[in-house]
């Protein structure tokens, strides 16, 4: 439960952020996708089976939010985070660059994936060098992040990992 | 036995995400506002307007801060003792400033809404989409001040957008720059006004363009008077349904005209009077869309 709750917070305050005060804070043009960053830290974290429900959940109540058709974002999320989590268990290496470069392309190909699915559905008239751009800077800006945000998620989901292990 | 159970049901579980996915997209697809997902939506923004209001109120000063690096692209690093002084009385006038300038926004924004519309409601922008592709904001108005979707929204500097979703206690407001957007707009030519008519489509960061421009219009980009023609809302009725817009409200200038002798029609490219970046209040226009 104690996850959840750390879980929901954490999705509720990097929507937050990104529709005020990241609307100002902008790399070329383009805003961060804090959102995403949660789900892939999360994935990378817990592995396939917590980062696709995270990304579901976290994909789900961004989609609320948009004037566009629901449930495209939770695609992409609960996608991205079954691979990333999945591509995880393979990779082998302490560097602590790790986690800003599977942040930083992982943000890049979901926002690429969202793209065409909205272009597939009629809902994105952009073309593809700007959805490109969109995706290459907001992969960018969020992996410039990881490294002040990524050690802030580890400890909130290892801390709510302890108190889970502690009740049992 | 078990290593082997153990991926296949985390693949099930993602099967079964990605087909609530798939239907979820499929029924609000189908079904758009009147769906029986909108209502979670409505939902979700009535509970954020208020946090957003909270956390815009706390980080506005930051986002200012990070705004004005950008546009200054420099740092100070050293001040001596009166410098810091001479900043803080100029950081205190400039608050002064902002403020005189709010309030000459809402008048200015009031003025014309009285000019163009009968009623109208002051709102405050909360917030911007969660992605990079929609152009819309947060208002915090709903419904529970008689607003309500297609209702048009305007700044002091002209035409904002138009209602798309109405809560409670909050609203979405679809901005004319969104790609989606489509207002019918005249372009002031001076002696021909009411001739040059055009469908004005949004292009996001783009100016946006206006299509269905007569190929005979007599559009002169640097204007008789050396400015550029201003682009104006238009009223037009089609199958007894009046637009959204009233007529008659600024929208921008026009930058180019492309002028191809073998098209059908004319293209015109206009920038916006309003900067949709730093949008702090609106005035939503209460205009009901009765049957002309």
């Amino acid at each position: 439960m104690r996850r959840v709750l750390v879980f929901v917070l954490v999705v509720v305050t990097a929507l937050l952020l990104q529709t005020t005060l990241f609307s100002d804070v902008t790399l070329v043009g383009a805003k961060p996708e804090l959102v995403y960053l949660v789900a892939i830290v999360f994935a990378m974290l817990e592995g396939p089976a917590t980062g696709a429900t995270s990304g579901f959940v976290a994909g789900m109540a961004q989609d609320f939010l948009l004037n566009s058709p629901k449930g495209i974002t939770a695609l992409t999320l609960t996608l991205l985070g079954y691979v990333v989590g999945t591509l995880r268990q393979y990779i082998v290496s302490d560097s602590p660059l790790l986690p800003t470069v599977i942040v930083g392309a992982g943000t890049f190909a979901g926002i690429l994936f969202y793209g065409l699915v909205s272009f597939l559905l009629g809902q994105l008239d952009e073309s593809f060098g700007y959805v490109a751009r969109i995706a290459g800077l907001s992969g960018l800006y969020n992996a410039i992040l990881t490294p002040l945000l990524f050690p802030l998620l580890r400890r909130l989901a290892e801390g709510s990992e302890k108190q889970r292990v502690g009740r049992f | 036995m078990v290593a082997r159970s153990r991926p296949r049901s985390v693949r099930l579980l993602v099967v079964i995400l990605v087909s609530i996915c798939l239907a979820v997209i499929t029924i609000d697809y189908r079904q758009g506002e009147d769906g029986p997902l909108s209502g979670f939506g409505r939902t979700a923004i009535d509970v954020m307007a208020p946090l957003q209001e909270g956390i815009r109120d706390v980080t506005r000063p930051l986002g200012d801060f990070f705004v004005g690096i950008t546009e200054a692209g420099a740092l100070k690093n050293e001040r001596d003792e009166l410098q810091q002084q001479v900043e803080e009385q100029q950081t205190q006038l400039a608050g002064f400033s902002s403020l005189e300038a709010r309030h000459l926004e809402l008048l200015e924004q009031e003025r014309l809404a009285d000019r163009v519309a009968p009623a109208s409601v002051s709102a405050l922008v909360l917030g911007y989409p969660p992605n990079n592709f929609e152009r819309t904001i947060t208002i915090d108005r709903g419904t529970a001040d008689g607003v309500a979707i297609d209702m048009p929204v305007i700044a002091s500097a002209g035409l904002v957008g138009t209602v798309t979703r109405a809560a409670t206690y909050a609203s979405t407001v679809r901005l004319i720059i969104d790609q989606r957007s489509f207002v019918t707009a005249k372009i002031d030519t001076g002696e021909a006004a009411e001739k040059v008519v055009g469908g004005l489509v949004g292009k996001g960061d783009a100016p946006m363009e206006m299509d269905l421009v007569a190929q005979d219009a007599a559009i002169d980009v640097a204007g008789t008077t050396g400015t550029s023609p201003i682009v104006y809302t238009a009223t037009y009725t089609i199958n007894d349904e009046k637009g959204l817009y009233p007529p008659d409200v600024p929208i921008g200038t026009i930058e180019r005209v492309y002028d191809d002798p073998a098209a059908l029609q004319k293209t015109v490219t206009v920038r916006p009077f309003v900067d949709f970046a730093s949008l702090e209040y609106v005035q939503v226009l209460q205009l009901k869309r009765d049957a002309g």
